[in-house]
């Protein structure tokens, strides 16, 4: 029975004399590997705005919420550390692909709830007709970039794309009491460019 | 594994019916409530079955119970469908026979509110002491079930 | 004599999960065990109708910690049943891979627990060490060490990187004079002898009728594994063996569990030496009306899941049965009979893992005199070891507990 004992103090020799098994971790940072699912964090450039990562999110995490003032209309994506499961479904499925990106930051334990949060803010575009809201500018811009001269086809896609190379550049004609043809070429809602489509008058 | 097929095709004519194979070895039939216990004893002693649970459903206007054994030998599992109407909500206990089944129908019993004959220790397994009796989790249609 | 009732739970440091084991004893003696369920309950099948197909598997995930494989691996074989999907080979390499580094450092977990439970605190920490490997290749392939993130149906969501491999493999490597030196340390120590064989005893019948499976079952000789039986992923790709006992009592049930070790080792290496390049993810883009069920081989035996769809994207019903849940219930059998002392290795051999098993609730019952808490069961199984080494001629003391 003496044996195992020599075996297990050769092990026991080689954990005594050879490096220390444990980090000195939070003295020392701790090395996580690449790919490592930390904290997610949007990056404000490459959001578009869309909430495909609310959507998809398993906790139902992100918070999307619209908010219009003033005529001007913001979405504000939020992401909260407290219920997060950093699955990266979010990362995976951000249209951009860096909308929202796995960092590698892991210590996130704090006192302070409200502290636990990452937020994002997106100007919308709101129907010239009903005020609602259509959608993120930058999603607009998105899609206007990846579809091309298609683009043109759709006179929301079209006008985003031009406000945004020159912005403030031509004002919308007056909001007339009734719908008129012409009221087919303004950032419309979906809802709103059908009956534009559908019913217009022609005495004007 | 047609052999178990068979067996289940022919063994309770008229209780034991819709007997099929889907895809991945996995055999499907409906049971009359009152032959379940004769199909599991065969099922275990005839064809050295193995429980692995039962899985309860409230299917609106009934509680469907399936009861699923292991054929390990062949890689099979067979489910026994047992459909129970609302009015009565009753089933002959498999926990006499088998006793992996206690636990099992004790969750379902207090998941669903079916009662099991003869089982010899009904209580509560899982849901906490102070849970509302009679509030069933798994139910739809608002006996203690969100749909 | 009297009849005295020792609770052991719900809470205590002895246990790792919350759940209330009375034991009916007198004098020494067991006399039966009352086991009490409930404290982990979440309604997890409840919560799984409000999920999406491709959500749920986050959740399956988070049944339990340490089954954070099992549990999706079950669920993508239940959805894929249902399905009809023919999954491309490298994601099931890939998928086997996972699921025998999980059986690895599950079954180094609960050696560490053993030998803590035996007094063996030194094996408790090189076990829990050794595992560190396996943990940290598991960061490494999918970006975490528990929640793997990795299971979808059609398919694995993230690639191994193949120039990887080779370091991959000089880590595998590391592992064998470690299992090496505790399969030595179990089997040539007197003392573990004397404590764990012939305690605990559950025949093949036993097993049958509990409906008991994985390492508790085959210990006991009874030869059912899923990976074999019902052949998926990679497992029919590779060679290796099925690891059986005969005695059905602790010791085998160690025993099983490291060489199973062995055999997973063999099954990752042949996996990554053989992975087959390709898509790893068959794009599965809609779940029919019907009804599948899916299995596979946890470390503590067979996970099944069963799902019901309706056409929609939500499943109509998901029920999930973790292996604890039959083995748990063995343990009214399988400690009758033995003494106090025992009682605690025994409810441990089974490896349960509540978090499975359980919509558990704790509750609190009260019993007659409560003489022994469950730490002090701890110690009584410690304090035990500490004779039978005194009996023996060993003077070393063994290390206390920190």
């Amino acid at each position: 029975m003496r044996y195992p004992k020599i075996r297990e103090c050769g092990e026991a020799l080689r954990a005594l004399f050879g490096k220390r098994y444990t980090t000195r971790f939070p003295a020392v940072e701790a090395a996580v590997p690449e790919g490592f699912r930390g904290a997610p964090r949007f990056d404000e450039k490459e959001c578009v705005g869309c909430g495909a990562c609310a959507v998809v999110c398993p906790a139902k995490d992100i918070e999307v919420t619209d908010e219009i003032k003033d005529g001007k209309g913001t979405r504000r994506l939020t992401i909260h550390y407290d219920d997060c499961i950093f699955c990266a479904q979010c990362a995976r499925n951000c249209i951009t692909g860096k909308g929202v990106v796995m960092t590698k930051e892991f210590d996130l334990a704090t006192t302070d709830r409200g502290s636990v949060r990452d937020s994002v803010e997106k100007e919308l575009v709101l129907c010239e007709m009903c005020g609602e809201v259509i959608a993120a500018r930058d999603h607009l811009l998105w899609i206007a970039r990846r579809v091309g001269p298609a683009a043109y086809t759709n006179p929301t896609l079209m006008l985003t794309m031009l406000d945004a190379l020159s912005p403030g550049e031509g004002t919308a004609p007056e909001k007339g009491d009734e719908i008129r043809r012409g009221d087919r070429m303004r950032v419309l809602c979906p809802r709103c460019r059908r009956s534009s489509t559908l019913e217009f008058s022609l005495e004007k | 594994m047609s052999t178990v097929l068979d067996t289940l095709r022919n063994a309770f004519p008229g209780r034991l019916l819709n007997c099929e194979e889907r895809r991945g070895a996995r055999i499907y039939c409906d049971a009359a409530p009152e032959v379940i216990v004769d199909a599991a004893r065969e099922l275990m002693d005839g064809h050295r079955a193995r429980f692995i649970t039962a899985t309860g459903t409230d299917t609106r206007n009934a509680v469907e119970i399936l009861y699923h054994f292991s054929i390990d030998g062949e890689g099979a599992v067979v489910s026994l469908r047992v459909t129970l109407p609302k009015d009565r909500l009753e089933v002959d206990s498999l926990a006499p026979l088998i006793k992996a089944a206690e636990w099992v129908e004790r969750e379902i019993h207090e998941m669903l509110g079916v009662r099991f004959r003869g089982h010899p220790d009904p209580r509560r397994l899982l849901l906490a002491d102070d849970w509302p009796e009679g509030s069933y989790p798994l139910r739809r249609d608002g006996e203690g079930g969100q749909s | 004599m009297s009849e005295r009732i020792i609770a052991i739970g719900p809470e205590h440091p002895l246990q790792e999960e919350p759940e209330c084991f009375k034991l009916h004893v007198e004098g020494e003696k067991v006399l039966s065990l009352d086991i009490q369920l409930g404290y982990n309950h979440r309604g997890v099948e409840k919560l799984a109708e409000s999920k999406s197909y491709d959500q749920i598997l986050f959740l399956m995930e988070r049944i339990c910690g340490i089954c954070s494989t099992s549990h999706p691996f079950a669920g993508v074989n239940a959805l894929e049943n249902l399905v009809g999907v023919e999954v491309p080979e490298r994601a099931k390499y890939i998928r086997s891979i996972l699921g025998e580094m999980e059986r690895i450092h599950s079954h180094l977990l609960w050696l560490g627990l053993a030998g803590h439970f035996m007094g063996y605190n030194t094996l408790f920490m090189w076990a829990w060490k050794t595992r560190e490997i396996v943990l940290d290749l598991l960061e490494r392939i999918s970006g975490n060490r528990q929640n793997y993130s990795m299971f979808k149906v059609g398919g694995v969501r993230r690639d191994v990187k193949d120039d990887e491999i080779p370091s991959y493999l000089k880590e595998l490597d590391r592992l064998l004079p470690a299992l090496d030196l505790f399969r030595g340390a179990v089997a040539d120590d007197p003392v573990v002898h004397a404590r764990t064989k012939g305690i605990g005893v559950l025949t093949a019948e036993d097993i049958r009728r509990f409906g008991a499976v994985g390492p508790t079952a085959r210990a006991s000789g009874v030869d059912i594994d899923v990976r074999r039986d019902d052949p998926y992923a990679a497992y029919s790709m590779v060679d290796w063996k099925v690891v059986t006992g005969t005695r059905g009592d602790v010791y085998d049930k160690v025993m099983v569990r490291i060489l199973e070790m062995y055999e997973s080792h063999a099954i990752i290496t042949q996996c990554l030496r053989k992975l087959p390049p390709g898509e790893i993810d068959a794009r599965v883009k809609e779940i029919p009306a019907g009804e599948g069920i899916g299995r596979h081989e946890a470390p503590r035996g067979e996970v099944m899941h069963y799902v019901r769809s309706d056409g929609t994207n939500r499943p109509a019903r998901y029920k999930v049965r973790a292996p604890s849940f039959m083995n748990v219930a063995t343990n009214t059998k399988a400690v009758v009979g033995q003494t106090i002392s025992d009682a605690t290795l025994i409810l441990a051999a089974v490896d349960p893992c509540y978090c499975c098993s359980e919509r558990v609730s704790a509750v609190e019952r009260r019993t007659g005199k409560r003489l022994w808490s469950g730490a002090e069961l701890v110690r009584l199984s410690q304090d035990a070891t500490r004779r039978l080494r005194a009996k023996m001629g060993f003077p070393h003391e063994i290390s206390k507990d920190p």
